[in-house]
């Protein structure tokens, strides 16, 4: 009975999500879809012509051993990015669905709504396939069949695994929120969130981490299997993939279905930081002193700006420590430096793709329509303030780079660097928020989406002119 | 069938870190029963709602629904409630019958058998059934709402704050509603600032004041209220008076 009413639920459920999933694709305004489709097929042109510059890149060595160990290691770096970002984003999609509410009062069994959440954590992530799937193309138009088979049966087989691996770590650390606040719980909580969630910050690291292990083994047995021609090593690869694929939806779905109804609550209820429950909010953020320099009339804005997206998106700052690991082994991955263009290039896709807060702020979670829309005379000093509020984290991107750079060695690098990384920001600033205002208030989201096509075409375009 | 509990509320006990919400809330509500619960801003009347509904764990005591306790029945217990909550969220990219459609189904009852024509006609909500819920006013909203949670026969109504941005013909729509769901044995849970429909509906009132039950008026008690003169308002700002 119970079985049989979780499978009628899931089918209902997956039947009109997908409903309501294809208008909102298809209902958006005429210009904002033409918009969108020239910015698509841009981002597209633009990653193939960076991938086959790539591909170009890696084969150009004679020696056999040399392309393979170029091209491993560009397919271990892609998949390494794939896998940071679906780690983060299927506990978005997995933990803070939109129509959690609606659905948690309604009688859908956990696993039905395990299943429906997994499938569109796939879904949503379809499009992180390209990279591997473009790469894999060029690969094999260039020549080398074998390389391009590996590639492509890495990316696939590390997103196929890879995502139902992650969305099954998320749900058994939202199950440690049942239990209670023990010291270790504590100390890795750090004060961040409240203690019971501490195994929830980690979890998309812990995501990723299993994915990346996944990964060095499905590695080492597709490059014998697939380059080496040893086909016994394909078969294993495969098994073990479906067996960790099976038994991550299995166990996710049997776990769900006897605590969903408990850990979403649960994780609702936590997902403040103790600071605003505990004793008040702290009364300052990081980066308020940036207000002091703001025009009198976009202070305001600044302060509202700043302390709300300081608040509600608390790791943010440690993206610039990724930011700085990425830098790094960009440019003491050879005997010298990386080029200008190679660091200003790598700066301006980190930040239009992780910094850039404009779709944040003029976006429902963050904006009040009625406010902005009725007290605000003057919207220029309000598009200012959100501005210089959004600039606080980018800014100091410029200066991790420069310093990354002179570290390698380059201090005149590293002086341009921080000159023109600064000039990007302010461009990318600009750019996002005109966008993200012309957007608002209905279409914030696709705007986005529009955006970080457009920075990884812009990004690939660049790539592609400087390999 | 008259003395069926259909909701049953032990010693709920509920803290948000340094504040007590609910200090020990005991409430039971039988079929054929329209309780009111009212109390000033932050006495526990949402917690309480999002503690039966599911939505939030409490940190002792506990909650059954038509003997259904819901956390260890959750399925059982959400198949008897029907739900209307305060903020009102729907699918934007879905129409209001396709909604409705959706949620009969859920329930695992037949569309066409849960008269979802009936019920947009009955809310209003005909001519617009095959428009976008996104396109919705907030008043039609709330109606959809109602509309969703009046599907499957739930044995116990919650109505969080739903008669709030309703126009007259509306409201009185949801008022008969509800009239009709006590005659066939259900209970109803309203929830609502707007004292003198409570007064003039339901069977019993429950006041609530810092997380625990300050007094429990049954109809007679209302009735003999009022003919001395003192209405629920004014019964309301003594009671909880600082």
């Amino acid at each position: 009975m119970q079985a049989e009413h979780a499978k009628r639920s899931a089918g209902v459920s997956a039947r009109y999500l997908r409903i309501a999933a294809w208008r909102r694709l298809t209902q958006s305004p005429l210009s904002m879809r033409l918009v969108g489709l020239v910015v698509g097929l841009a981002a597209l042109a633009a990653g193939w012509l960076a991938f086959d510059a790539l591909a170009a890149t890696d084969l150009a060595p004679a020696e056999l051993a040399a392309r393979d160990h170029l091209v491993r290691g560009r397919a271990f770096w892609i998949n390494t990015l794939v896998a940071f970002i679906f780690a983060y984003v299927s506990f978005e999609v997995l933990m803070r669905a939109r129509d959690r509410r609606f659905v948690g009062t309604l009688p859908i069994s956990g696993s039905s709504r395990y299943t429906t959440l997994l499938v569109r954590a796939l879904v949503r992530h379809t499009p992180l396939l390209l990279p591997s799937a473009l790469y894999a193309l060029a690969l094999a138009l260039r020549g080398a069949p074998r390389l391009a088979t590996y590639v492509a049966a890495l990316g696939a087989l590390l997103f196929l695994v890879g995502i139902p691996l992650c969305c099954a770590v998320h749900l058994w650390a939202g199950h440690s929120l049942l239990g209670d606040a023990t010291p270790l719980k504590r100390m890795m909580a750090s004060g961040l969130v409240a203690d019971e969630a501490a195994l929830l910050v980690w979890a998309p690291a812990g995501g990723l981490l299993a994915v990346l292990v996944l990964g060095l083994f499905a590695e080492f047995t597709l490059r014998d299997a697939l380059i080496y021609n040893r086909a016994d090593g394909a078969l294993i690869v495969v098994g073990v993939a479906a067996v960790v694929t099976l038994l991550c939806v299995r166990s996710g779905r049997r776990l769900a279905n006897e605590s969903m109804h408990l850990i979403q609550p649960r994780f609702d209820e936590l997902d403040v930081p103790p600071p605003f429950t505990d004793d008040g909010v702290r009364r300052r953020v990081p980066g308020e002193w940036l207000a002091r320099y703001a025009p009198a009339p976009a202070t305001p804005y600044v302060l509202r700006d700043l302390r709300q997206l300081r608040r509600r998106y608390r790791l943010d700052r440690w993206l610039l420590g990724v930011f700085a690991i990425v830098a790094l082994r960009l440019n003491l991955a050879g005997d010298s430096a990386a080029s200008l263009s190679h660091n200003l290039t790598a700066l301006a896709l980190f930040v239009g793709l992780f910094l850039l807060s404009a779709f944040r702020l003029y976006g429902r979670e963050l904006d009040s329509f009625w406010l902005s829309a009725t007290i605000v005379d003057d919207r220029r000093p309000a598009a200012l303030g959100r501005v210089l509020a959004d600039a606080t984290l980018p800014l100091f991107a410029p200066v991790v780079a420069a310093v990354a750079v002179a570290i390698a060695g380059d201090l005149a690098t590293a002086l341009w660097t921080l000159v023109g990384g600064l000039l990007v920001v302010a461009t990318m600033l600009v750019c996002g928020h005109s966008l993200a205002a012309w957007a608002f208030p209905g279409r914030v989201g696709a705007a986005a989406i529009i955006w970080r096509a457009g920075v990884l075409a812009l990004s690939g375009v660049v790539l592609w002119q400087i390999t | 069938m008259a003395d069926h509990i259909a909701l049953q509320v032990d010693n709920l006990v509920k803290r948000y870190r340094t504040v007590t919400a609910l200090d020990g809330l005991s409430l039971t509500i039988h079929a054929g029963e329209l309780l009111g619960l009212i109390g000033p801003n932050g006495a526990g009347k949402s917690t309480t709602v999002k503690i039966v509904t599911g939505q939030l764990l409490a940190d002792s005591g506990t909650v059954k629904v038509g003997g259904h306790d819901v956390l260890k029945a959750p399925l059982e217990a959400r198949r008897q409630t029907g739900y209307v909550p305060q903020d009102v969220e729907l699918y934007p990219f879905l129409t209001g019958r396709e909604l409705l459609d959706y949620v009969a189904e859920v329930r695992g009852t037949d569309p066409k058998t849960a008269n979802v024509g009936e019920l947009l006609e009955r809310f209003g909500l005909s001519a617009a059934a095959n428009r976008l819920t996104r396109e919705y006013s907030e008043g039609m909203a709330r109606k959809l709402a109602v509309a969703a949670a009046l599907i499957g026969d739930p044995r116990l109504l919650i109505l969080d704050e739903s008669l709030t941005g309703l126009d007259p013909r509306a409201a009185a729509e949801v008022k008969a509603v509800v009239r009709e769901r006590l005659e066939q044995g259900s209970a109803v849970l309203i929830i609502s600032h707007i004292l003198d429909v409570l007064e003039r509906l339901c069977t019993s009132v429950v006041l609530i004041d810092n997380g625990k039950l300050v007094e429990r008026l049954a109809r007679p008690e209302i009735d003999a209220m009022v003919a001395g003169g003192t209405t629920l308002e004014d019964f309301f700002l003594e009671k909880t008076a600082p």
